[in-house]
């Protein structure tokens, strides 16, 4: 290839950067420009008195915190049941598994990963369908159900960051332990999973702002537009990510246009927090053990 | 092996096949709901059929379509344009700035698609309904743009990882021969990196193909064969969501498990190959 | 070099041993005494599978997958042979009385005294004060309180190569092991932290039978009552 081709790649290529980053840019300049000036206590809380509706004790109709508050109990309940079990299969994954076994599972994990939301969301609905003929007829689409499906949806994040941390530490650490007489669960509990615990956090970090973005799953496993505070885990509820949704569907006035974007600006600043922070920490070497040890 | 050891090796054994079966667990549920569809109208006309539920047909062909015109030329968009940023971040661009690059890019992935599709609606339809002055300015195209965006950051993840995976020992022996930064890049790292780069177009292929909420708030949602980019369609994934309010026992509402198969079986076959392709290049089991 | 005498107590007895690593053959029907309170040493060329020999002697072999073992070894524990590579002798028993030191020295990322404190908890001793006791005794027994009595809590990870070794020591030695294993334990040091660790050594035969490889071979001459000789899967004795 000529020079001139050469230097027209070149070229090329630093014109992408710049079209992704002021592509980007403008997205979230949009966002910010047209959701800033609707961030205040009103936003949240519309017209009700701020400290007795944190308190559930008076209802908000024009205001975010029944969205926001049921998003964080969604996410609550999703993590709480997804990390736990991920972190059980990632241990498993790097310590216990090896051969075809190992391969095969890492498949499995590799399809779950690569299946969109909506089939999950699907997945939630038809068992809410099977809870609601075979189990209860007041079972039906609700929070928990909607957990449950992002529970499956973060599952792989979760097993793969608990077992690539554990994977990605030096031999001579494994060796060190064991060679004084500990068995493998003493190993692990003392020596391996304290040492990969920023790997693992980062991955929980990631995998909560995953359940704090998601539309799809709870679009079909429970979301509505207005159910006030979440009261049980068997009722619907109302979740931050499908208020944007509606609102972009219809909105009532310039009001209810303006609370979209600032839900916007809420649900942008939460995640982009969020996963900065889980970089952070992915990135943080041990150093913490310097002094106290 | 001790009792300790048992027990704790049987409790994570159990965990991991609850996660490998929710793998299963989910192409079984959507199966067992399809068949009265599959049973009572036929396969063929289901997959290759029109969607016209007042005329009794249930076909989603042209949501199928929609769904492969979007995810191509969104993929299409964002292929070059991915290339173009992994070869500024690895080899192009002053080490400092590359590195802020990535970082900026990896921050990227953490946008939701919620809010992607939200600005889409307020500064990208209005924009398209002008130029364009045809329809509401919700089609393929404002679609495909917006979508292209959001995957492109992932994309570039997955090359850069690619391009830094390929042996050093290339590169030097490359330096050695005379080639400039350049050259040594496109005919050598880019080259070495193929699998790499193939397996990172299929994930990001399937991340496009699975996309919902893109395609719902922008793409229109019409349920007919898509003629051209400025015209709205209907891709599988807004099919979903569109039709769950539906009745349940109707036909109507069955189509929609037929849906999740569809994308079920291609996103699954597109992550064996990737993983196949990654299990190569790392050298047999991990 | 000592003559060891036909009245010795043998310490460990190593009979017929073959290591299989996949395909390779590495050890091949090897057979070896080791008297008690003694010190001998292993040497020959490299990559001749001295490193493997010894981990047969602790059963580390079986945490690398694709390895295989075969044969008897018997190591005299309170009085009595014991058929230690039989699969129904407790490995995590045996490595508590057979202990070993790596060529590169690997302190557990915590403080020094966590360090010696780690194999204690293991069998469940967790007192601070016979922690304590127990920690100080074994680092002056491995040449290294004097440096380290003051900053007991500080990351082991930041002493020296030497030191970090004879930590590594020290942390073998805190539950009193019969039987001493080390892999060139003085290849990554410098000349002066080798000599210290060529002193203590010759301190602790009287405490524990020591088996070293080395290929250094004046420092074998230094040390060694017995010496074997590794090469092409076979141990002779020198």
């Amino acid at each position: 290839m000529n020079r001139f081709g050469i230097r027209s790649l070149v070229l090329w290529s630093w014109l992408s950067g710049l079209i992704l980053v002021a592509g980007v840019g403008w997205v979230i300049g949009f966002v910010v420009l047209h959701g800033f000036p609707a961030i205040d206590l009103r936003l949240l809380f519309g017209s009700a008195p701020p400290w007795r509706a944190l308190l559930g004790k008076v209802p908000v109709f024009n205001g975010l915190y029944p969205a926001v508050l049921g998003t964080v109990v969604l996410v609550v309940v999703a993590v709480g049941l997804a990390a736990p079990i991920g972190m059980a299969a990632g241990i498993y994954l790097a310590e216990f598994s090896r051969g075809r076994t190992k391969q095969a599972l890492s498949l499995f994990f590799d399809v779950l990963a690569g299946i969109p939301s909506i089939v999950i969301g699907l997945f939630g609905f038809s068992l809410s369908i099977f809870l609601h003929r075979n189990v209860s007829p007041r079972l039906g689409p609700c929070l928990l159900i909607s957990a449950l499906a992002l529970a499956i949806l973060v599952l792989p994040y979760l097993i793969r960051a608990t077992q690539t941390a554990l994977e990605a530490l030096p031999a001579e650490m494994r060796l060190a332990a064991v060679s004084l007489g500990a068995d493998r669960i003493q190993n692990l509990w003392w020596v391996l999973l304290p040492n990969s615990l920023n790997g693992i956090v980062s991955g929980v970090i990631l995998a909560i702002g995953r359940c704090a973005e998601d539309t799809a799953v709870i679009l079909l496993t429970g979301v509505v537009a207005t159910a006030g505070i979440p009261r049980s885990l068997f009722d619907s509820y109302e979740a931050l990510p499908f208020y944007i949704y509606y609102v972009s569907t219809q909105y009532a006035d310039a009001a209810e246009l303006e609370r979209g974007f600032g839900a916007a600006l809420i649900l942008l600043g939460v995640c982009l927090v969020l996963f900065a922070g889980a970089l952070l920490i992915r990135h943080l070497v041990g150093d913490r053990a310097l002094i106290h040890g | 092996m001790n009792v300790r050891e048992r027990f704790t090796r049987g409790l994570l054994r159990a965990a991991t096949l609850i996660c490998a079966s929710a793998t299963a667990g989910i192409l079984l549920f959507m199966l067992v709901l399809a068949v009265p569809l599959i049973a009572s109208t036929g396969f063929r006309q289901l997959l290759f059929g029109n969607w016209a539920p007042l005329a009794g047909h249930y076909g989603i062909l042209p949501m199928i379509a929609a769904s492969a015109l979007l995810t191509a030329t969104a993929w299409g968009l964002s292929f070059p344009i991915s290339l173009g940023c992994a070869a500024l971040i690895c080899e192009l661009a002053p080490r400092r700035s590359a590195i802020w690059l990535h970082r900026m890019i990896q921050m990227m992935t953490g946008i939701p698609t919620v809010v992607y599709g939200f600005v889409g609606v307020f500064l990208l339809v209005p924009v398209i309904r002008e130029t364009f002055a045809a329809g509401s300015g919700r089609c393929l195209l404002t679609a495909t743009l917006v979508l292209a965006l959001m995957i492109t950051p992932t994309m570039v993840l997955f090359f850069v990882d690619a391009l830094e995976a390929v042996p050093t020992g290339y590169r030097l022996a490359a330096a050695a021969a005379g080639a400039d930064p350049i050259e040594r890049l496109l005919w050598v790292i880019i080259p070495g990196a193929r699998s790499g780069i193939v397996a990172g177009s299929l994930l990001a292929f399937g991340r496009a193909l699975g996309d919902t909420l893109i395609a719902l708030m922008l793409a229109g949602n019409a349920a007919q064969w898509p003629e051209g980019l400025l015209q709205s369609a209907r891709t599988l994934t807004a099919h979903i969501a569109l039709v769950i309010a539906a009745d349940f026992e109707s036909p109507e509402f069955r189509s929609i498990f037929l849906c999740g198969i569809v994308l079920y079986a291609i996103t699954s076959a597109t992550a064996m190959v990737a993983w196949r392709l990654r299990q190569r290049s790392s050298g047999g089991p991990r | 070099m000592a003559e060891t005498t036909m009245a010795a107590v043998i310490k460990i007895r190593v009979e017929h041993l073959s290591f299989h690593y996949g395909a390779h053959r590495i050890l091949d029907e090897v057979s070896a005494l080791f008297p008690e309170g003694l010190l001998s040493a292993i040497t020959g060329p490299s990559g001749q599978g001295k490193s493997t020999f010894l981990t047969c002697l602790n059963r580390l072999w079986e945490e690398f997958p694709d390895a295989r073992a075969q044969g008897d070894i018997w190591v005299r524990l309170d009085g009595r042979d014991r058929l230690v590579s039989a699969p129904d002798f407790a490995v995590t028993e045996l490595r508590r009385r057979v202990a070993m030191v790596f060529q590169t020295p690997n302190p557990l990322p915590m403080s020094i005294l966590k360090n010696l404190a780690f194999p204690l908890r293991l069998v469940g001793i967790n007192k601070r004060e016979m922690v304590r006791e127990t920690a100080q005794r074994a680092l002056i027994d491995a040449f290294l309180w004097d440096e380290v009595k003051d900053r007991l809590h500080h990351d082991a990870r930041t002493l020296s190569g030497g030191q970090q070794q004879r930590l590594c020591i020290a942390r073998a030695l805190t539950l009193r092991p019969d039987v001493l294993l080390l892999d060139e334990p003085t290849s990554s040091l410098d000349q002066a932290a080798r000599r210290v660790i060529e002193a203590l050594l010759m301190r602790l035969k009287d405490r524990c039978t020591i088996v070293v490889v080395s290929h250094y071979l004046d420092q074998i001459q230094r040390l060694a009552d017995t010496v074997y000789e590794l090469s092409s899967g076979k141990l002779l004795r020198r």
